[in-house]
């Protein structure tokens, strides 16, 4: 049986609307507007243990709530969740003592304190042994390279150095799923790729399960074996990155520099070509068209001074992907 | 510390409380944080006793026995907000979300919502109130035979989940309404107000609501007469633990029906 299992899971809020203004205000402590909002709407997927997933969509997508319910922080109005048999928010310490959660823009360490007062109170809520919490320290800390920071107060961390920490925190009990929602926002580069490789190599060696939420999609295609999509709170695409592109994102590119100027190009198999000069831009299906064939005719057509094939930019698919969904 | 002592609830408890006292204590200030309030809970009894430095005794009631009251009612309130303080903090940390992480973590939520605040200050009002209680019952010549001492320290650990309850139930309000309700001071500062005066010039049924519906005389002036000899009840006296401990359950259920409302905040 699979570790995770979601199925037909909605969860509605109702906000209340107000008027703006004072007066506004005056008349919302009598009379409210009321709007449900469908944060999460039948969705339905699971998870094997060990699989690395990414979770992506638009902000307010329910993304954050999809990973809330699983958590067992939310309870959704309907539908099954399943986690590791059991169901988060009725066995909610059992559940929450297997599972790690990290909230790139919400801190789970104490702010006023070194790092090492918050793991040993975070060590004796989860009721880790002494050595057992002493060896996962070195190891993660080592791993992270954060041995330094362990006496700092969270308050003078730099962003890069607390979500570090938060990582360890989250992995002390040793979870054996691992949810992360957004954890490299705001991050620098280099501490990025860090966490990544950190990341990544956790997954391997100690098979935990991923999934994480994101918008940065360099995650993804680092990290994650499996995208799934999410907007306006329905699942819209759940597969590999290549999987993805074939469906968002069909199209290639060439771009190619003429050695000479040319009249005109007649390419009937291409979907579109535009001349500006001595470049041209040239796009296909390769669904429908063999690349090789449509070069090959586009080089009898006109000599080439130079030749690139292009998939289009990810960040701009999914972009364009989004757009789709707010329509 | 052994093992099993730091996994324990105590254990965790104090550690709780470690981390809290570390944390003020980084701020130079906090001695300083600490005056406001003692000015305030000393000055605060001073109406009573110059009122009756002035016009003497209201029937009955002396000073000394007006103090006792008020002295014991502070004592509770001051155990209760040092225990549960987070609590007090519920409906801000539902507002922004930070609730959250209390779900995330395998420990029971009202232990792990009491521990989440604790400050320093506060102990200025058990101080008070204790310090305040011992030099009336003296003043009232009380017999502290075991009974009567029992009868009293049993009556403060009532009284302290008394105060825990409104707390509580305040926190269970803030899951349905999103903003912090004035209506609670009443009950919390504003009711060891009310032990400032005498229960008989109160009107009948506010004596009764005090009593038994946020049960303010119960662990207060009941005891102290039992222990004083005022001629009431001594059973009433006895009552306050078991009365305010039910109090105290039913205000938890009420707050573990809110937990189930929960709408997380943000992202």
């Amino acid at each position: 049986m699979p570790q995770i299992v979601l199925q037909q899971v909605c969860k509605t809020f109702v906000l209340r609307k107000r008027q703006k203004g004072m007066l506004g205000a005056m008349r919302g402590a009598f009379t409210r507007e009321k709007e449900l909002v469908r944060a999460v709407r039948d969705v339905s997927f699971s998870v094997e243990e060990g699989e690395l997933v990414g979770y992506i969509g638009p902000n307010g997508a329910g993304k954050s709530t999809t990973i809330k319910m699983m958590s067992g922080i939310l309870v959704p109005d309907s539908g099954e969740i399943n986690i590791m048999g059991r169901t988060p928010w009725k066995e909610r310490a059992a559940h929450v003592s297997q599972i790690g959660v990290v909230f790139g823009q919400r801190s789970q360490l104490w702010w006023d304190t070194p790092v090492l007062d918050s793991f040993e109170l975070l060590r004796d809520i989860y009721r880790v042994p002494q050595a057992a919490y002493k060896r996962r320290l070195d190891d993660l800390t080592a791993l992270l390279d954060a041995g330094s920071l362990l006496n700092t107060p969270v308050r003078q961390l730099s962003l890069g150095q607390r979500m570090k920490c938060e990582l360890i925190g989250a992995l002390l009990h040793a979870p054996r799923i691992l949810f992360l929602d957004e954890p490299t926002i705001g991050l620098d580069a280099v501490t990025k790729l860090a966490l990544r490789a950190f990341l990544a190599d956790l997954n391997r060696r100690e098979g935990v399960t991923m999934l994480l939420t994101t918008h940065d999609m360099d995650d993804i295609e680092a990290l994650c074996s499996r995208v799934m999509v999410i907007g306006r709170g329905a699942l819209l695409f759940d597969g590999d990155m290549d999987g993805l592109r074939a469906r968002y994102a069909p199209h290639r590119v060439i771009r190619a520099r003429l050695a000479r100027p040319c009249e005109s190009l007649d390419l009937p198999e291409a979907e579109s070509v535009s001349l500006d000069g001595l470049n041209a831009e040239i796009t296909f299906l390769p669904a429908r068209v063999d690349p090789a064939r449509l070069i090959a005719r586009l080089a009898e057509a006109c000599p080439l001074a130079d030749l690139t094939v292009e998939a289009p930019d990810i960040e701009r698919m999914v972009a364009r992907m989004y757009e789709e969904m707010a329509l | 510390m052994s093992e099993t002592f730091r996994q324990s609830p105590l254990g965790l408890w104090t550690r709780y409380m470690r981390i809290h006292a570390l944390s003020q204590l980084q701020y130079r200030g906090w001695l300083l944080a600490m005056l406001p309030s003692l000015v305030y809970v000393v000055t605060d009894p001073l109406d009573a006793v110059l009122m009756f430095d002035r016009f003497g005794a209201l029937g009955d009631w002396t000073a000394s026995r007006i103090l006792l009251v008020y002295g014991l009612a502070l004592l509770c309130f001051g155990l209760a907000e040092l225990f549960f303080r987070g609590i007090d903090y519920f409906p801000q940390l539902v507002r922004t979300g930070e609730f959250d992480r209390l779900l995330l973590r395998p420990r029971a939520l009202l232990f792990q919502a009491a521990a989440l605040r604790f400050h320093l200050n506060r102990l200025n009002r058990v101080v008070a109130g204790l310090l305040l209680a011992l030099v009336c019952l003296r003043a009232e010549g009380a017999a502290l035979s075991p009974a009567n001492a029992a009868m009293l320290i049993l009556a403060v650990i009532g009284g302290t989940l008394a105060y825990a309850g409104v707390l509580l139930i305040a926190a269970a309000a803030s899951f349905f309404t999103v903003g912090d309700s004035e209506l609670i001071n009443l009950f919390t500062n504003g009711s060891y107000q009310v032990a400032k005066a005498p229960p008989q010039l109160l009107p009948g049924w506010l004596r009764r609501a005090f009593t038994f519906l946020m049960p303010m005389f119960l662990f207060t002036y009941y005891p102290a007469a039992a222990v004083c000899g005022w001629e009431e009840s001594r059973v009433l006296g006895w009552l306050a633990l078991p009365l305010c401990a039910a109090f105290f359950g039913l205000s938890a259920l009420l707050w573990r029906f809110g937990v189930r409302h929960y709408k997380s905040a943000g992202s």
